[in-house]
């Protein structure tokens, strides 16, 4: 399941901030366990492979403490500030690597039989062909609703888009990879 | 759906819970009567089910030490930053400025009304103006009529009061361009 940051929910995390700011790396450590996981899993969404991905969220890491110092809280939830460095990231990375993804091979392994194991297979790759044909700032809003939990205005920040935008992209997004899901059988 | 007693974006925010709780029960309610409304939420929910197929498996990441190790070699050191006491100097010594001026302005019309029922105002306005325009460096008797007297100086007080305040605001306004200078930074990072 993926951890939902609320705001106010870790106390901590302004004074890491303060103290990353001031160049204190390991509380800029702290900061980037809380968020590997996030910030790996937009890449990932984002139509590159979990080693690709993985490279993404370091280069996001490394621009995030480049321009650390500049962050300023009322801008928005560090949360959605690194998904939006995670996000341009992850579409050059995507511009430069191969731009058709591949099986999924990082599914959980289920304790199921081979036969279902496929079956998940073969549906997380329909899903990963789905979402690629959406277009690159509908699946991003998309991305960070369902699968990073993202509010509205969390997206709408991470995006720089107004609220009503994030709203009409999801809208547009959910019927869209609807219908091309149900195209490969996958939803009904 | 246009009869729908809610409209239909609201089905979606109350299945993402961006709504409040009065629209929530509104939704709910609508929801116990509306078949279209039933399925449609019935498919948002489907969809998110099918999604959670691509979700990354905790187990396929690499270890948060292992990225950790990784990522702090990369890391450049940044120097801290001391913050800057002196930026401020301009604005307070500014401000203070204009304090006196609104000082000495206050002192010289109560020393004039009161010398003015003393009867002494002549001695008073020109010491005023001898003080003042001094003070001041002159350059008040090159802009003000010499029968306005001592309520000219109160007017050139009142002038260099404005000129203050103007470069008070000049200061300021810079002030804020400093600090949105690296939100704009940022958003160059972001784009």
């Amino acid at each position: 399941m993926t951890e939902i940051v609320l705001p106010g929910e870790h106390d901590d995390e302004r004074e890491w901030i303060a103290r990353a700011q001031a160049g204190d790396k390991a509380a800029y450590g702290k900061l980037v366990e809380r968020y590997q996981r996030l910030i790996v899993s937009v890449a990932y969404h984002h139509g590159l492979d979990l080693a690709e991905a993985e490279d993404a969220a370091q280069e996001t890491f490394v621009k995030a403490w480049l321009a650390l110092p500049r962050y300023r809280e009322s801008a928005g939830s560090l949360r959605a500030w690194l998904c939006r460095i995670a996000i341009n990231t992850a579409r050059d990375a995507h511009r430069r690597e191969r731009p058709v993804q591949e099986l999924n091979e990082y599914m959980p392994d289920s304790e199921n039989n081979p036969v279902e194991q496929a079956e998940v297979k073969a549906k997380a790759r329909a899903v990963r062909r789905a979402l690629d044909q959406l277009p690159a700032a509908s699946r991003a809003a998309l991305v960070l609703r369902e699968y990073e939990g993202l509010s509205y205005a969390e997206i709408a920040n991470a995006l720089g888009i107004p609220q009503g935008t994030v709203m009409s992209r999801l809208n547009y997004a959910r019927n869209r990879l609807r219908d091309l899901l149900t195209v490969a059988g996958e939803t009904g | 759906m246009s009869e729908h007693a809610i409209p239909n974006e609201w089905l979606a925010l109350y299945y993402d819970g961006e709504l409040n709780e009065t629209r929530r029960a509104q939704v709910k309610a609508h929801l116990r009567s509306c078949a279209d409304c039933q399925r449609e939420l019935a498919a948002l929910k489907a969809l998110s089910r099918v999604l959670v197929v691509d979700r990354l498996a905790d187990d396929a990441l690499a270890s948060r030490a292992v990225f950790w190790c990784k990522l702090e070699s990369r890391l450049p050191e940044r120097a801290e930053a001391a913050p800057s006491r002196l930026k401020w100097l301009p604005g307070v010594g500014l401000l203070l400025a204009n304090v006196l001026v609104q000082f000495v302005a206050v002192v010289s019309v109560v020393v004039m009304l009161l010398a003015g029922q003393l009867g002494w105002i002549a001695q008073s306005i020109d010491w005023l103006d001898r003080a003042l325009l001094s003070w001041l460096g002159g350059w008040l008797t090159w802009l003000l009529p010499a029968q306005w007297g001592g309520w000219g100086v109160s007017l050139g007080l009142v002038i260099l009061s404005a000129w203050l305040a103007v470069l008070y605001l000049a200061w300021m306004g810079w002030m804020w361009l400093e600090r949105r200078r690296p939100v704009m930074q940022s958003m160059s990072v972001l784009r």
